[in-house]
């Protein structure tokens, strides 16, 4: 974000970090108040008769109702915060953008990305989702959890409850690749030693030795490998791998899709520290920028050579 | 006794492994520059085939394009006459480079851009020159699989034995490293 946005932003912030004081002061009353009310809910049966495990159980009952009801209350200042900051934010970035805060992509992208192995349309959940374009390449992503969570298992014939790590957690983003030849790439960090594709695909080595440090790739085709990821492609790759983290890739029939994991949603507001400083709008947009330059990479490849728009 | 005989026999087993592990890794490292090889020539084909739609539709209207053309028509006729594979694939790099320049020049005649038939031509002529740039990658990248695998130790001693040398990489021609006179197109 630049000085211009952020000097234009800076009235809507101050007033978000009032409210988001408020926000707080409302939070700590209800905490006091529930917890107050429990403490007292407690005493009453102390003095029925009671024992400390009857204060105690009142008073957790009562913490987890504030913790219940903890998110309704900060849901105003960060619905706010997304409509005046990141929408903002987002239509500086792109040059037409739809943003929905509740709303994800399909649970068939994720399937379609042959990334991740495939759960059901149900346990697929997300928000924030932004739908644009750059440089004429269309482009959405949004925050996404699959599957995970508490399953129940039988094994001979004995239920049990297990965890299961989800599928996918973070950034999925998906975008036009204006490449008509059809075929499959699918490429994962060097250091998940244990990701191999879904389907049948054979390993391709390809020929930039620092893209090849942070990558394995595998494709339908090793010259479609080539052909999709292009030197100033696979350079971009790399400098984002250097600079975000890991990321897991594909280019599936005409669509790339990134996956970006992560536990944080990074379109969410900040809870806690300075919310005007301007740093902290830097940092915001910036795993989001480092994928606007990857459509960038795919934009000049299309410039160069691609399909005649 | 036995236990040297035992020890002899774990050794030869190792070698043959060995030996016929590389084997059969170079095998395949050479079908796989024949291979990229083969994408190559499929793709040089459908551009040698190309060009004479490109140049007749061009003619008409690029006449200051006239020796450009010439010396594309020219080149095209070297290398159906190419005497091997080498100057064959010199020649279509060439080619390449001299493509490239004449489509960049072509930008600069409007009548030409509205030419339905030359926007399907440039537009598949692109879309080659892009394949043939990632095939070349390609088989660039095998032949230096091979390469390493043919000059390195161990390999090297299986592949002497079966005959196998190291195998030149794909060079783009000189009209493709020649850079294109961007004064003339601002002239033009």
């Amino acid at each position: 974000m630049d000085l211009k946005t952020y000097a234009r932003l800076r009235p809507v912030i101050a007033a978000l970090a009032r409210e988001r004081r408020a926000a707080w002061a409302m939070l700590a009353a209800l905490w006091l108040g529930v917890l107050a009310l429990g403490g007292l809910f407690g005493a009453f049966l102390v003095r029925l008769g009671g024992g400390t495990a009857h204060l105690l159980a009142a008073l957790a009952g009562a913490a987890a109702l504030a913790a219940w009801l903890s998110p309704a209350v900060l849901y105003p200042f960060k619905q706010r915060f997304k409509r005046e900051i990141v929408k903002p934010l987002l239509e500086h970035a792109f040059e037409a953008v739809t943003y929905a805060p509740l709303g994800s992509v399909s649970a068939l992208d994720l399937e379609a990305s042959l990334l991740f192995k495939s759960v059901p349309a149900e346990e697929v959940t997300g928000e924030d989702l932004v739908v644009g374009r750059r440089g004429g390449v269309t482009v959405r992503f949004s925050e996404v959890r699959a599957g995970g969570g508490l399953r129940q298992k039988r094994r001979r014939g004995e239920a049990r409850i297990t965890y299961e790590a989800p599928a996918f957690r973070g950034l999925l983003f998906v975008a036009d690749f204006n490449k008509p030849s059809p075929g499959i790439v699918v490429a994962y960090p060097e250091r998940w030693l244990l990701a191999r594709p879904l389907i049948a695909l054979e390993r391709v080595q390809l020929e930039d030795p620092r893209f090849e440090r942070h990558y394995k790739v595998f494709a339908s085709d090793r010259v479609f490998a080539f052909y999709a990821l292009s030197p100033v492609f696979m350079e971009a790759l790399a400098a984002f791998a250097e600079i975000a983290g890991p990321l897991a890739f594909s280019v599936v029939y005409g669509k790339l899709y990134l996956a970006l994991p992560g536990s944080r949603n990074r379109l969410e507001p900040p809870l806690f520290g300075p919310l005007l400083s301007p740093r902290l709008y830097q940092g915001f947009m910036q795993e989001v920028g480092l994928l606007l330059e990857l459509v960038e990479a795919l934009r000049l490849n299309r410039r160069i050579w691609g399909q005649m728009s | 006794m036995g236990l040297t005989l035992l020890i002899l026999a774990i050794l030869a087993l190792l070698v043959v492994f060995f030996f016929i592990a590389t084997y059969n890794r170079l095998i395949a490292l050479k079908n796989q520059i024949d291979f990229s090889r083969g994408n190559i020539e499929a793709l040089l084909k459908k551009r040698y085939d190309l060009i004479p739609n490109l140049v007749a539709t061009v003619k008409a209207y690029a006449k200051h394009e006239r020796e450009t053309l010439e010396k594309v028509t020219a080149l095209r006729s070297r290398i159906g006459q190419a005497k091997d594979d080498a100057e064959r694939f010199k020649l279509e790099g060439e080619m390449s480079g001299l493509l490239g320049r004449l489509l960049v020049q072509l930008e600069a005649y409007p009548e030409l851009k509205a030419n339905e038939n030359f926007l399907q031509l440039q537009a598949a002529l692109n879309e080659i020159e892009e394949q043939l740039a990632a095939a070349r990658r390609a088989y660039n990248a095998a032949v230096v699989q091979f390469n390493n695998a043919v000059e390195m130790f161990p390999s090297n001693l299986v592949a002497s034995w079966m005959g196998l040398k190291p195998r030149p990489v794909f060079e783009a021609g000189e009209a493709a490293h020649a850079a294109p006179n961007v004064g003339n197109l601002f002239n033009s």
